[in-house]
């Protein structure tokens, strides 16, 4: 026995089962201290030559060690079994700071992403998606939305017109509006539609304008829809797209197609209302037109106004996504420079 | 439109301060743009919305602020005058077409002493924005801020014969105006004129001639109303505009005329001296008093709230309209003059919400009710796209669709099937394209110059050929091993149609504007051209000064989303028996094209042959002149055993026999 040290054998103990790499060297420790020829046995053995006074401790201290190797088995098969062991064992280093490799995946483009997340919550709603073409007839982009061809509320719309052979005068819709015109004269309400799309302005490119951007129109017609329903489903967009914390405020406007009209401002996002350079000073930052759909629209698609009512809106994605992400010229949108892209 | 504080003061008590009364504006739907405190007052300006021609004016905007701040409207008194002489035939009005002029009244003063304003009224024109001229000018002006009826003073000599036309102007005609331009005249403006010529431009502004200058002392004040359309069109046509322009296209009342006009009259006495020795108009148009029935029922439809009687009296008689005869449903209203944006019941709907203040309207969700929207998958399938492209990497762009004729030119597009643009700004949005290819294009050149790597970008819109729009897209690769470029884009191309469950496609080779013909693709779906797929032709890159070379494809979407709609996945069971795969090297002439040997080999329908396929293509020192090396992976497998190595090999060794047999390959 003497042979032994129990001290010597508990630090032995631990270093044969901190070294250990697989379930093969586990099962050789366990034949090394418990097997029939195991250090344990050849110290049990041992007890006879004790005097009697050392046996029961001896035996004690015997028993505590057997329990501990038990202990020691149980949790490294554990370990092999959760894979813990394994890379280290093979000799792996993990650096904790060092950085992982990514699949490199392609960016859809901002102006996709905040079509897309707009859209989807109209969609979760109930409302469907429905796009139109890009190139309209003077009705539809006009004369059906309650605007005079000649009439100063135009100025508001300057369009480009397409040299054309057909007779009708064709150009390339300055709202996504005429998609009103479209879905109401084919199908019969209840509608609840959202028309995101490219629109056409001749403005002078800047940091602000830009003669093609996007737009999402949206609109709802139904037996007793308001104001309120409105006002109602335009704040948990607002709040969806930006935040809970907004504030909003829907104030009285001028559309040819709405009736009462009413422009939407967002409590400004970057200063919280306080008034900064972004929101100039206001605090407030207008983020979309919206009101009644205008009689007179219905009369033009043949929808009865004492039977049916119905709101509208429309929004600039370009300029939805320089507030929320904090973009100030909207050419970058159109750069596709690659830097640009791969941030969202 | 800017008015000031103290100007809105003479027509309304205002018991709030300035930024309170602009924030109370703004919520009403008089938005102020901008307000500054200035000499001792306050200068609003305000976004007037082009229906509202009655707030072009302090009285208007007095109105409106009566209303809002629950304030009573003190009206213009006008002291009556009378003119010395009730003559006629001292001055001739005639009218060419009372479309164009529904009313015109002179007045005539005489013996007036022009000099410059008193301080009080070049104040107040100037915190408006207006510059003085002199006392006769800025009294126009000034009442015409005030009132919002535009006035023109002729010096009355100048004017041949006492006689004024409104007619329409000849084709030949010229006139020097007061900013010292001279104007060719077409038929389609309106002119003032004696019996010589124009004398101003109707509704626009005055001619040089008889302009009121240091020397004049008699004048003729013009009130009247021109058409909103004729103005607006010689507006536009001579490129002028005015405040008074401003005001007759956007509609003017006609009841205030009179009143406006004696307003200047007055001013002009007290101011300027002289007599008032001549009134004449034309006979006033015929106006009918318009009623509108407002049932209560339809502002809570609309509205989504309740509004009692007496608020809605209150708030519609603020501002001008009368309320008349009611019932239980509903109520007659008249509407002022001055209102001629307001002429059903959804209007005055907006002015009881907008005076009240909109943000009294609660907010609540509507009930919506599913709608059938298998018409619009447009959008799904879209999106479809769009997420497997990104899925190998590919960035999506989203380019100008408006490009220059040159730059189309270029890309080999011919003129006549384009669509062009009537307007456009500038010669470089001219044209909307009939490709996505060359926007994608420029964009990989200017991500060059930023020194970008691995550029391969998407596009997803509409292109334009032949008067019709067409969902296409477009996808571009920058790569330095041409080889290896194209086969990665056509890569893209198998496995959108694979992920999009569209089985049966070819390659085969086409000729497209911007490619080569020989390094020209076409993936053919159902017997159609999908898609088509090349290298940029270097002259187009060697002008956008691209040293790389690049590669385009563009697919027809409706092509491939009615193939969509056809393809139906179907399972195929999991093989419960293993594989077994082979390589083959093999030494091919270089003009036979593996896509024959694969089909070849698979038409032979070799026993458990299960996938035949390239793996590597490679040429190099090992392979003689006119060959390519080719490994050609082969998988082996039966659905009710494991397959034996003996089995393999017979089945392995006629593909072997197939491969030297037809095409004379040697194994390596």
């Amino acid at each position: 026995m003497s042979d032994y040290n129990i001290e010597d054998l508990n630090l032995q103990i631990e270093q044969d089962f901190s070294g250990i790499s697989d379930l093969q060297a586990l099962e050789a420790l366990r034949i090394k201290y418990l097997g029939r020829k195991g250090i344990l046995a050849e110290l049990t053995a041992g007890i006879v030559d004790l005097p009697a006074s050392k046996k029961p401790g001896f035996g004690k201290q015997i028993n505590q060690i057997k329990q501990k190797v038990l202990g020691l088995l149980e949790t490294k098969k554990q370990d092999f079994k959760d894979g813990a062991l394994k890379p280290d064992a093979l000799g792996m280093q993990v650096d904790v700071t060092s950085p992982g490799i990514a699949q490199e995946l392609g960016h859809r483009h901002l102006i996709t992403q905040v079509i897309e997340e707009i859209s989807d919550i109209f969609i979760r709603l109930g409302f469907v998606v429905v796009e139109g073409p890009e190139i309209e007839t003077e009705f539809n982009n006009f004369t059906a939305l309650n605007i005079p061809l000649e009439h100063p509320s135009r100025d508001m719309f300057d369009t480009f017109y397409l040299t054309s052979r057909s007779k009708e005068r064709l150009l390339l819709r300055s709202h996504t509006s005429p998609v009103q015109i479209r879905v109401m004269q084919s199908r019969k309400p209840p509608l609840a539609v959202i028309v995101p799309g490219k629109v056409y302005r001749p403005d002078a490119v800047d940091a602000s304008h830009s003669f093609v951007f996007h737009q999402i129109e949206g609109f709802m017609v139904d037996e007793n829809i308001g104001f309120a329903d409105l006002k109602g489903i335009l704040q948990l967009v607002a709040k969806s797209i930006f935040s809970d914390k907004i504030k909003m405020r829907f104030r009285p406007h001028f559309f040819p197609f709405t009736e009462p009209s009413a422009e939407v401002d967002i409590s400004c996002i970057i200063c919280q209302g306080k008034g900064c350079s972004v929101c100039g000073r206001k605090g407030w930052l207008e983020i979309l037109g919206s009101g009644m759909i205008h009689p007179n629209v219905f009369k033009q698609v043949g929808y009865s106004s004492g039977q049916y009512t119905g709101f509208a809106f429309g929004m600039g994605v370009e300029r939805i996504a320089m507030l929320k992400y904090g973009i100030n010229d909207i050419r970058l949108f159109f750069e596709n420079d690659l830097r640009f892209l791969r941030q969202f | 439109m800017k008015v000031t504080y103290n100007w809105l003061n003479d027509f309304v008590d205002i018991t709030i301060p300035a930024e309170e009364l602009a924030e109370k504006l703004t919520m009403a739907g008089l938005e102020v743009t901008h307000l500054e405190k200035r000499d001792g007052d306050f200068v609003f300006e305000l976004e007037i919305t082009s229906n509202r021609p009655d707030l072009l004016s302090v009285i208007g905007i007095a109105r409106e602020v009566a209303a809002i701040t629950d304030s009573k409207l003190r009206p213009l008194h006008i002291k009556g005058l009378r003119s010395l002489k009730q003559k006629t035939g001292q001055l001739t009005i005639k009218i060419e077409n009372k479309n164009d002029c529904p009313l015109y009244t002179a007045k005539v003063i005489k013996g007036v002493k022009i000099e410059s304003s008193p301080d009080w009224l070049k104040r107040r024109l100037e915190l408006v924005g207006l510059r003085s001229v002199n006392n006769i000018v800025d009294i126009t002006n000034y009442v015409l801020m005030e009132t919002g009826q535009p006035l023109h003073a002729f010096d009355l000599n100048r004017i041949k014969d006492d006689t004024i036309f409104v007619r329409r102007a000849k084709g030949s005609e010229k006139i020097v105006l007061i900013d010292g331009e001279k104007h060719n005249l077409t038929k389609d403006s309106l002119v003032i004129a004696d019996r010589q010529k124009p004398i101003a431009v109707a509704g626009i502004m005055g001619g040089r001639d008889c302009e009121v200058v240091q020397e004049t002392c008699d004048i003729l004040l013009e009130a009247a109303i021109f058409h909103p359309i004729t103005t607006r069109r010689a507006s536009r046509l001579l490129g002028l505009s005015s405040e008074s322009a401003y005001r007759f296209e956007r509609g003017i009342d006609m009841q205030a005329v009179e009143s406006a006009s004696l307003q200047a009259v007055n001013l002009i006495l007290k101011i300027a001296g002289g007599e008032f020795v001549l009134s004449k108009s034309t006979p006033r148009p015929k106006t009918k008093q318009q009623i509108i029935t407002l049932k209560h029922n339809r502002i809570k439809r609309i509205l989504g709230s309740d509004y009692n009687i007496r608020e809605i009296k209150q708030i519609l008689n603020a501002l001008g309209f009368t309320v008349g005869k009611q019932s239980r449903t509903d109520c007659k209203i008249s509407v002022p003059s001055f209102r001629i944006d307001v002429s059903q019941p959804v209007d005055l709907v907006e002015e009881i919400a907008r005076i009240s203040g909109y943000e009294k309207i609660p907010s609540r969700l509507p009930r919506i009710i599913p709608q059938d929207a298998r018409a619009y998958s447009k959008w799904i399938k879209t999106r479809q796209v769009k997420n497997i492209l990104i899925s190998q990497g590919v960035n999506e762009a989203v380019t100008y669709s408006l490009l220059s004729r040159r730059c189309i030119n270029e890309f080999g597009y011919p003129d006549t099937k384009l669509m062009t643009v009537t307007n456009p700004l500038s010669s470089e949005q001219e044209v909307l394209r009939p490709s996505i290819i060359p926007g994608l294009i420029t964009c990989i050149g200017y991500n060059l110059n930023q020194r970008q790597k691995d550029i391969r970008l998407f596009e997803i819109g509409n292109i334009f050929r032949n008067n019709q729009e067409k969902p296409f897209l477009g996808i571009a690769y920058c790569g330095k091993e041409p080889e290896k470029t194209l086969r990665l884009l056509r890569g893209l191309l198998e496995i959108l149609c694979y992920r999009l469950g569209i089985a049966k496609y070819e390659f085969g080779f086409t000729r497209y504007p911007c490619f080569p013909k020989d390094v020209s693709l076409s993936l053919i779906v159902n017997k159609k051209i999908c898609a088509s797929l090349g290298m940029i032709k270097p002259a187009i890159l060697e002008n956008l000064d691209i040293k790389d070379y690049l590669f385009a494809a563009e697919l027809d979407l409706e092509l491939l989303f009615a193939e969509i709609e056809k393809a139906q996945k179907r399972y195929i069971p999991v093989p419960l028996y293993p594989e077994a795969a082979r390589d083959i090297s093999i030494i091919l002439k270089q003009n036979i094209p593996v896509g024959d040997v694969i089909k070849r080999i698979k038409l032979n329908q070799i026993r458990y042959l299960v996938e035949f396929n390239l793996k590597d293509e490679y040429l190099g020192k090992q392979i003689p002149p006119g060959h390519k090396g080719l490994t050609l992976s082969c998988i082996y497998q039966a659905r009710d055993h494991t397959l034996t190595t003996q089995e393999v090999d017979i089945s392995h060794q006629r593909v072997l026999d197939i491969l030297r047999t037809a095409f004379s390959a040697q194994q390596r």
